[in-house]
């Protein structure tokens, strides 16, 4: 595997882009760990954008992208690292699958024989070896999408970006799929997945972003595959407290900063909102028992990725 | 990644890119309007012969007009404006431009593909119109000497390099290029209209001189190098705006 090992980081440091005076997005502060992680955001809130930022496609207005300390500017090295299955649905006339593949393995610089063999490969992993022959324009909506996710991994790379991967897929081949990328995972690639079905994002990723209107709202960390430091992205998570006395805990906690926001229901209700949901544990651990609150329960409100979109996107 | 390897691994590229869109230019749909523009020339040169077999200089007479003026003009702009044009509307370049070559070798060897391709085509028309006379007993190339052939091959080819590379250029630089081929065309089609000075600008008076028949036209010496420049900068062109381009 070629890229897959590469530890390096990929990173969006203070990425905007704007079309004239039309924002795309602002202000994005990114590390993407290692693992799967979800992008979601409604329609237009900038989510191709910023892959095809990642993927160098688009060149920042401001800010700097860069994978293993490699930027765009030198395509040479950066697309040996990167994987991107782009959105448009369209393929150059009367290829076929595997010339499709052969051919732009062979534009990488292999041999013809060494882009044969992992077209090959790549064909097989996505369940098209029968239909390598045929033009893919002859292909199913789903199958086209295949032909993409292969073009896309079939030279391992460390960071892989899918724009809507699974759109148009049945459930046989959306299984299979899913599988590939946590075996891509498995290996230690970074993989960014954007896709407007919640659920699935729930099942699959160990991290997702919200991007709302060009801005990254919200990121909630899952079970993560690489143990790395957390993203530098805005985290916010969202706690739900029982408690006695819910507005006098409400001001020591914000004395404390340890929240940055803070919402009472009813007499013992209180919603947080924290960045740093382990020092928040420590420290409110610590007051419980120097100040004698009086807690019932302590949860976070909002485990579902549904619920956080639900939550931070614009209605 | 080493950059040696890298700079090594480009020569193979650009011939990778070239043989692709070679590929498309000639055994896709794409070839279509390039063949039937090539085959005007030849169809003119077999009807002369028909009809008015003693027209001893059919050859000669055709060949400006139809195979660089219409032929190598058109089949140009067919061609190499797609090259870039044809993929950015298509939503297929982005495929290139996610794989790890420079994307000036890409604009290169595309440039390259069509050029090979057309000068190809339009090259075998010449000679089918060359030989074509010997067909109905007249003499081969209707009068027109070995040496008078290689002019006329040398003119195919450095039309194609010249009105090649400046089709690509308005693929790269126009969401529609028709209209700037439409005024290279006007420019061509009055340039002798113009002051001598401005008649400089004009690909087909260069191409005169290069084909020596046409005492006012620059010398072969100075037409060919100023066509080959040319071309070399239209492409420099095109791979600056390449190098800007952006896919959303």
């Amino acid at each position: 595997m070629s890229g897959s090992g590469a530890t390096g980081a990929v990173r969006l440091d203070n990425v905007s882009k704007f079309y004239g005076e039309v924002l795309g997005v602002n202000g994005v502060d990114l590390e993407l760990r290692r693992g799967i992680t979800g992008l979601m955001g409604s329609n237009g809130a900038g989510k191709s954008t910023l892959m095809n930022l990642l993927a160098g496609l688009l060149r920042p207005t401001r800010g700097r992208v860069s994978v293993c300390g490699v930027t765009p500017a030198n395509p040479r090295s950066f697309y040996h690292l990167v994987g991107y299955c782009p959105q448009p649905d369209a393929f150059p006339p009367g290829v076929t699958g595997r010339e499709f593949l052969t051919s732009l393995l062979r534009v990488r610089g292999l041999p013809k024989a060494a882009a044969r063999q992992r077209a090959e490969q790549a064909l097989e992993r996505l369940g098209l070896a029968s239909a390598g022959h045929r033009p893919v324009a002859a292909y199913s909506k789903g199958m086209r999408q295949r032909v993409k996710v292969a073009f896309a991994t079939c030279h391992n790379p460390a960071v892989l970006i899918l724009d809507e991967p699974l759109n148009g897929l049945d459930p046989q081949a959306r299984a299979e799929v899913v599988d590939l990328f946590r075996e891509l995972r498995d290996g230690g690639a970074r993989v960014l997945i954007s896709s407007h079905v919640l659920h699935e994002l729930d099942a699959l990723a160990d991290q997702v972003i919200c991007l709302d209107a060009g801005y990254v709202v919200a990121s909630t960390a899952g079970e993560t595959a690489g143990g790395e430091a957390p993203a530098a992205a805005r985290t916010l998570t969202r706690l739900v407290l029982r408690v006695a006395n819910a507005a006098a805990v409400s001001g020591r906690l914000f004395k404390e900063g340890l929240v940055v926001e803070a919402r009472l229901e009813g007499a013992d209700g209180l919603v947080v909102g924290v960045h740093d949901p382990a020092r928040f544990h420590r420290v409110f651990n610590e007051l419980v028992v120097a100040e004698g609150w009086q807690v019932r329960m302590v949860r976070p409100a909002e485990e579902a990725v549904a619920a956080m979109y639900r939550d931070v996107a614009r209605p | 990644m080493n950059g040696t390897v890298a700079a090594a691994r480009w020569p193979r590229q650009l011939g990778v890119v070239t043989a692709i869109e070679l590929r498309r230019t000639l055994w896709t749909r794409r070839a279509l309007p390039l063949l039937l523009l090539a085959c005007i020339a030849p169809a003119t040169t077999a009807l002369a012969g028909l009809f008015a077999p003693s027209h001893a200089r059919a050859f000669d007479s055709v060949f400006f007009t139809l195979v660089v003026g219409v032929g190598v003009f058109f089949g140009s702009a067919v061609t190499q404006t797609k090259l870039l044009r044809g993929e950015i509307v298509a939503q297929t370049l982005h495929y290139y431009l996610l794989t790890p070559i420079g994307r000036e070798a890409l604009v290169v060897g595309k440039y390259l593909a069509g050029l090979l391709g057309t000068g190809g085509v339009f090259a075998a028309a010449t000679v089918v119109c060359y030989v074509m006379p010997a067909v109905w007993g007249a003499e081969l190339g209707a009068g027109v000497g070995p040496s008078g052939l290689a002019d006329r091959l040398a003119t195919v080819v450095l039309g194609c390099a010249a009105y090649g590379a400046v089709f690509l250029l308005f693929g790269a630089l126009f969401r529609n290029p028709v209209l700037p081929v439409a005024g290279l065309l006007g420019w061509e089609l009055l340039h002798f209209l113009l002051p001598p000075t401005l008649q400089a600008f004009s690909i087909a008076r260069h191409l005169r001189g290069v084909l020596g028949e046409d005492a006012t036209a620059p010398p072969a010496w100075v037409s060919a190098p100023t066509l080959l420049a040319l071309a070399a900068a239209a492409v420099a062109l095109a791979c600056g705006r390449l190098r800007r381009l952006e896919i959303d």
